[in-house]
């Protein structure tokens, strides 16, 4: 169980990224974060992930405080940040350092099987396509088997036929590993379609502006009557966290003709 | 990075990442790079054969080969490289150490960083051959003041190089190592040395191009061997085939030795996919 309690985040120049959030995902579900821009989810996602600790409140895994990164959460950012000089191979097997050379190799073969790039092993990233380091990436925070893994909108840089690949991708690799998922997306329809439990955020500071349970059975069908409409709902969800009537209110008057 | 395939990125298979660069290229390209000296040479000689020119301050290439010829059979020429080659190995060492030691300092602590640039940043502006007179004072006109003034001129390209590599090295990298958890020293060996690493070649071999003009430098505040005082001794003994044949075997040494850096180090970068490697097109 993973569970933030009233996690607030203060940048040094007084600036509040997040306010009093406070949620909880059970094991193996998955769970995604939607907001506009400045709701401060990636922040929410680093505090989970250790790297940032929080102005206030604590992020807790099974009732043990994060205070650093972990070898139980595991992190994909936003671009797939391999390492260059470090092959396929090198790049999904880096943190597996410290294990015998045997074990390692089966491990990374195992993980590049998973998401189809065994073939690309001894590439260097900068041969492979955007999805397929994405891909990659997502390999090197799973060979680990971590207990969560954390997505920054990790499919956002890639052009449409390529994210809807990576999305059926994740799901198969989260049937396989039963991982805790935790994604950021700003895609409405994405976080319909992976996730059990969808969390709105409203903007400076964040907060948690509305909770959406997805109860549509697996595997779900894209664009299907019954997500869309969950879709539907959630979208009006985040245009009233993002107030998109006030931005309209305030906008002059159009002249009477 | 874009989903469009790099053209390689099809056609090699497991274990077929390595000779990339050597298929691009085959024998052909370094000998290519022969034809504007040699070309420039053989113009030359047949102008001054068929009497165009009468080659008296710019001898022809056969002239040079005859005075390299004779230098060396004498024992002469052996001699004077050496010490040339000594003193430049000398002086890039000392300012390798020096300004990898000073660059890696300054770019990990910013407090060191704060008190240490802007003294060096001062000293880098002044003209190399301003510390001649001092070198001379401090240490004698023998081989520690040579030796020291090839030094200064190698040390700053590699500190600036260092510190800028370690500046310059992204956070977004350094934060891949924080979620596998890397202590200080992992994380020093197993993303800030790689990443720099490319940066640090290229440092060195600026480094060694200033050692080799530093070298002559050095070799005309009074040297009684060495290619610098050859290129003296021709001057004022009015032999311009000796320092034609001079600045030859500069210009042949600093490739040579810029080449073995290059290979050297890049077993090292085969990673990296210049434009410099695949050119343009």
């Amino acid at each position: 169980m993973l569970t933030l309690k009233q996690v607030s985040k203060t940048f040094g120049a007084g600036q509040q990224a997040l306010s009093n959030v406070s949620l909880s995902v059970s094991e193996g579900r998955i769970l995604a974060i939607v907001g506009g821009s400045g709701c401060g989810k990636s922040t929410l996602l680093r505090a989970i992930a250790g790297l940032d600790s929080p102005t206030s409140g604590e992020a807790l895994l099974d009732g043990s405080r994060i205070i650093g990164p972990r070898e139980e959460i595991g992190l994909v950012f936003q671009e797939p940040r391999l390492l260059p000089w470090l092959t396929v191979r090198g790049n999904v097997g880096f943190g597996l350092e410290g294990r015998p050379d045997a074990e390692r190799r089966a491990l990374v073969d195992e993980a590049l099987e998973r998401v189809g790039l065994l073939d690309k092993a001894e590439v260097w990233p900068r041969q492979l396509s955007g999805g397929q380091a994405q891909r990659a990436a997502l390999a090197r925070a799973l060979v680990v088997r971590p207990k969560v893994l954390l997505l920054d909108e990790p499919f956002s840089a890639l052009d449409a036929i390529t994210r809807a690949d990576l999305q059926d991708h994740l799901l198969e690799l989260w049937a396989a590993f039963r991982a805790t998922l935790v994604l950021v997306t700003h895609d409405v329809e994405e976080a319909v379609l992976l996730a059990d439990e969808i969390v709105v955020m409203s903007s400076r500071p964040g907060r948690v502006f509305e909770q959406v349970a997805v109860d549509l059975p697996r595997p779900r069908e894209r664009r299907s009557a019954a997500l869309e409409a969950v879709a539907r709902s959630v979208a009006a969800s985040l245009d009233r966290a993002i107030d998109r009537n006030a931005v309209r209110r305030s906008l002059p008057k159009p002249a009477a003709a | 990075m874009t989903a469009i395939e790099h053209p390689d990125a099809r056609a090699p298979a497991v274990g077929d990442a390595l000779p990339l660069r050597r298929r691009s290229g085959g024998w052909g390209r370094p000998l290519i790079g022969f034809a504007l000296p040699v070309g420039l040479a053989l113009l030359w000689e047949a102008a001054v054969r068929s009497g165009l020119a009468n080659g008296r301050l710019v001898a022809p290439p056969s002239r040079i080969a005859i005075t390299i010829v004779e230098l060396w059979r004498s024992g002469d020429l052996p001699l004077h490289i050496w010490a040339t080659v000594w003193r430049v190995a000398a002086g890039f060492g000392l300012g390798v150490i020096s300004g990898t030691t000073l660059g890696a300092l300054a770019g990990a602590s910013v407090l060191v960083r704060q008190i240490v640039d802007p003294t060096i940043q001062g000293l880098r502006s002044v003209p190399s051959i301003a510390w001649v007179p001092l070198f001379i004072l401090w240490l004698g006109i023998f081989e520690p003041s040579k030796i020291a003034l090839i030094s200064v001129g190698v040390f700053f390209p590699v500190y600036l190089g260092v510190l800028g590599a370690i500046a310059s090295v992204d956070r977004k990298t350094i934060e891949v190592g924080r979620i596998f958890r890397l202590g200080r020293f992992a994380l020093v060996r197993r993303i800030l040395l790689p990443a720099i690493l490319p940066a640090y070649a290229l440092a060195l071999r600026t480094g060694l191009g200033l050692g080799w003009m530093f070298v002559v430098a050095a070799e005309f505040m009074g040297a009684s061997e060495g290619l610098g005082y050859l290129l003296v001794d021709g001057q004022q003994l009015g032999k311009p085939d000796q320092i034609i044949a001079a600045i030859l075997i500069f210009a042949c040494l600093g490739k040579l030795t810029d080449g073995l850096l290059v290979s050297v180090s890049a077993p090292l970068l085969r990673w990296q996919d210049t434009v410099a490697e695949q050119g343009l097109s």
